[in-house]
C-alpha cells in the first residue's frame, strides 16, 4: 500500500515537473523561431535570403508540431545564424563587388 | 594641404573607378575574354558555351538540326498572331509590328523611369488589351518571345543607355548584382562565367557571359521546355542556394540591362538550343 501511495506520488510530480517543462521547451521554441524569422525578413529585404533559410524554418515548425521542441530550436537557431551570415554577405557585397569588375 | 591633395585625389580616382562608362566595361568585358581565350573569334561567343568546347559544338550543331524549339517557335507565331478578344494584336503594342525588334530589348524608358524587357512588354500588351498576363519563365511568353527573337535573327543587339541618371543607376545596378557575391555557396553571376568559363560544374562546363543573352529564350534539354532568361537567372542563383528573385522584378530586369548591354553588337541568334 504505502509502495502505491509512493509510485503515484512519484508519477505525479513527474507529471508536475513534465508540464513546467514541456512549456518551458515550448517557450524556447517560439523565441528562437521567431528570432530566425525576424533575420530571414533581414535578409529577404536586402534581397539576400538564401533559399536553405525557409526548408530550415519549415522543418522547425514540423518538429515542433511533433513535440519535439528541442529539434525544433536547433532548427531555428541554424536558420538565424544562416539568415544572418546572409546579411552580413550583404552588407560586405555592398562594397566588395567593385573591386571584382573587370577592369 | 598636401594632404588635402592626396585626399582629392585619392577620391577622384576612387570615384573614377567607380563610374567607369558602360562602354569602358564593354570594352574591357571582351578584352577579358580575348585574353583569355585567343583562338576563339569574337562572333563565335554567340554559341554560348559551344564557342569554347568543340567537342561539344559538333553535337550542339546536330541538335540545332533537329531544332527542339521548333514546336514551341510555331505555336509563338500562332499565339502572336492571333487576336485578342477585343480584336488587336501583338502587332499593335510593338514598332514595327513587333518583327525584328528583339535586339532593342532591354531598354530604359524614361517615362517610366525603368528597364523594360520583351517579355514584361508582352505582358503589358496582353493587359492593355484586356488579357491576362502570362508567367514569365516558360510556357506561352517564352514561345512568344522564341519567335519574336526567331524574326530578328542577325540583326545586331543594340542596348541602348540615354543621357538619364536614371538609366545609369540602372545599369549600376545590374552590374552590382552581376558582380556581387551571393547565396550560401557566396558566388557571383561573375565569379563563375566570367572568371571561370571552361571550368566544369558538375558535369556542365561553364559558358562565358559573353554572347548569354543573344540566344534566348533556349529550349533546354534538362528542362525538356523552353525558357526564358530569367527562369535562367532563376536556375543560376538557386544553384549557389540564393533564393530566387522575382521573374521580371526590378532586380532581374537591371540585371538584363546591364548583361545585355555587355553583348552590344552581337547578332542576335535566339531562339537557342542548350544541354
Ligand atoms: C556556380 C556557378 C554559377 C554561377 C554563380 C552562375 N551560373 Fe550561370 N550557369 C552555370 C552553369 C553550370 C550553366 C550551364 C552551362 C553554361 O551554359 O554555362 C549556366 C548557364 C547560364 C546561362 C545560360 C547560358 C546559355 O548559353 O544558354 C546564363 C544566361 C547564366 N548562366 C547567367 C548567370 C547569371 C546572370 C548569374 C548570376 C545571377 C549566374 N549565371 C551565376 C553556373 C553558374
Amino acid at each position: 500500500m504505502t509502495k502505491q501511495i509512493l509510485i503515484a506520488g512519484a508519477a505525479l510530480l513527474v507529471a508536475l515537473s513534465a508540464a513546467p517543462a514541456q512549456a518551458a521547451d515550448e517557450a524556447g521554441y517560439t523565441a528562437s523561431c521567431a528570432a530566425a524569422e525576424e533575420a530571414r525578413k533581414m535578409a529577404a529585404e536586402l534581397h539576400y535570403e538564401w533559399n536553405t533559410v525557409a526548408p530550415l524554418i519549415g522543418k522547425a515548425g514540423a518538429a515542433a508540431k511533433a513535440g519535439d521542441f528541442a529539434k525544433a530550436v536547433k532548427l531555428c537557431d541554424e536558420a538565424r545564424l544562416q539568415s544572418e551570415a546572409s546579411v552580413a554577405q550583404a552588407k560586405k557585397q555592398a562594397d566588395a563587388w567593385r573591386a571584382a569588375v573587370v577592369k | 594641404m598636401k594632404m588635402l591633395i592626396t585626399i582629392l585625389l585619392g577620391a577622384a580616382l576612387v570615384a573614377g573607378l567607380a563610374w567607369a562608362s558602360p562602354e569602358d566595361d564593354r570594352k574591357a568585358f571582351i578584352e577579358h575574354y580575348q585574353k583569355r581565350f585567343p583562338k576563339v573569334a569574337l562572333d563565335d561567343y554567340v554559341n554560348g558555351v559551344y564557342a569554347i568546347d568543340e567537342a561539344a559544338y559538333e553535337q550542339w550543331l546536330e541538335i540545332e538540326e533537329f531544332a527542339p524549339y521548333e514546336l514551341a517557335m510555331a505555336e509563338g507565331k500562332e499565339l502572336f498572331e492571333t487576336p485578342f478578344a477585343n480584336g488587336k494584336t501583338y502587332a499593335d503594342c510593338f514598332p514595327n509590328g513587333g518583327i525584328g525588334i528583339r535586339q532593342d530589348y532591354p531598354y530604359f524608358d524614361t517615362e517610366s523611369g525603368q528597364v523594360k524587357t520583351l517579355e514584361l512588354e508582352i505582358n503589358e500588351c496582353r493587359e492593355k488589351n484586356g488579357e491576362k498576363p502570362y508567367g514569365y519563365k516558360k510556357g506561352p511568353i517564352a514561345a512568344i518571345s522564341a519567335y519574336m527573337a526567331f524574326t530578328s535573327r542577325g540583326n545586331k543587339l543594340n542596348i541602348v543607355i540615354p543621357d538619364d541618371p536614371r538609366a545609369l543607376a540602372a545599369y549600376e545596378s545590374g552590374k552590382e548584382f552581376y558582380y556581387s557575391k551571393r547565396g550560401q555557396l557566396n558566388f557571383s553571376c561573375a565569379d563563375c562565367h566570367v572568371y571561370n568559363p571552361g571550368m566544369m560544374v558538375r558535369a556542365d562546363k561553364l559558358s562565358p557571359a559573353l554572347g548569354h543573352p543573344t540566344h534566348f529564350p533556349v529550349y533546354r534539354s534538362k528542362w525538356d521546355d523552353m525558357g526564358t532568361l530569367h527562369r535562367r537567372f532563376d536556375g543560376c542563383n538557386k544553384q549557389v542556394r540564393a533564393k530566387p528573385l522575382p521573374a521580371q522584378g526590378e532586380d532581374y530586369r537591371n540585371l538584363e540591362y546591364f548583361v545585355t548591354y555587355m553583348s552590344n553588337g552581337m547578332e542576335v541568334n535566339g531562339p537557342g538550343a542548350r544541354k
